[in-house]
């Protein structure tokens, strides 16, 4: 008789697992884009992270539905954002998964692996990813944006440049 | 002798101050490669101090915390400060 774990059948199982491990087993960015928590990493230097960040930016996950994107910029404006987000069914960038996993890793915080001009790279490409995104009407909460913010300077541009979004709202007051 | 506070960004869109027990969020957004400090950010404190007004003084003294702490200990390079 023969048991489940000896012989050729053990063999074959453990070969089986081994494939499936080695096909299963996520890179780094993979892992990264699939998790809701970060994971902590390490990097030789700011450099070497500012690397890393910039690339797993371009896997992380910003899509909303078509006419959901809504958008914020100036004081007082991302309250009345997701306000409006949550009561309408909409999302603002930091409410999709990429978003919100961006935000949880801290960047701009004391004892980030990067500096505050190298997490403003890394945003600032999460922030046009956001715009290329938007289908549809989209939904803008800018007023007293300044000039040189990344609505006016990376988001806008986007959108308006997209052949897939609609009507632009302008919204300052719920 | 000024009271010891604590500064964190724990959001992008955020400054978090902490004074005394009580906790103070400006609403900076950290995309913006230039980070504007004025009167109008520092409102009001979080619950259970919400009621508790920011005079002037205060207000100041909140703000250069904050400039100082962006500027010479985490090295943001643009910070354009209105002491009004």
């Amino acid at each position: 008789m023969q048991t489940l774990f000896s012989g050729k059948i053990m063999k074959s199982w453990v070969l089986a697992l081994a494939l499936g491990l080695l096909v299963m087993l996520p890179t780094p960015t993979s892992l990264a884009a699939e998790l809701s928590t970060p994971l902590p990493v390490t990097f030789a230097d700011s450099q070497a992270a500012l690397a890393y960040y910039l690339d797993l930016v371009e896997t992380l996950d910003v899509t909303t539905g078509i006419g959901k994107s809504v958008f914020y910029s100036g004081a007082g404006n991302r309250k009345l954002a997701e306000q409006f987000a949550q009561s309408d069914d909409k999302t603002t960038l930091e409410m999709t998964p990429g978003g919100k996993y961006l935000d949880d890793l801290k960047l701009f915080d004391n004892g980030s692996p990067v500096t505050p001009d190298a997490a403003l790279r890394v945003w600032k490409r999460l922030s046009q990813r956001y715009a290329q995104q938007a289908a549809g009407d989209v939904f803008c909460f800018v007023a007293g944006a300044r000039p040189t913010g990344v609505f006016t300077t990376v988001e806008l541009p986007e959108l308006k440049r997209s052949r897939k979004v609609g009507v632009m709202y302008s919204v300052s007051s719920l | 002798m000024s009271p010891a506070f604590e500064i964190s960004i724990p959001h992008f869109y955020s400054l978090e101050y902490r004074e005394a027990g009580r906790l103070l969020t400006l609403d900076i957004d950290f995309r913006d490669p230039v980070i504007y400090l004025d009167d109008a950010l520092v409102l009001t404190w979080a619950p259970p101090y919400a009621a508790e007004p920011i005079g002037d003084s205060e207000r100041r003294r909140i703000l250069d915390n904050v400039y100082d702490y962006l500027v010479k200990q985490r090295g943001f390079a643009l910070v354009e400060y209105n002491k009004g």
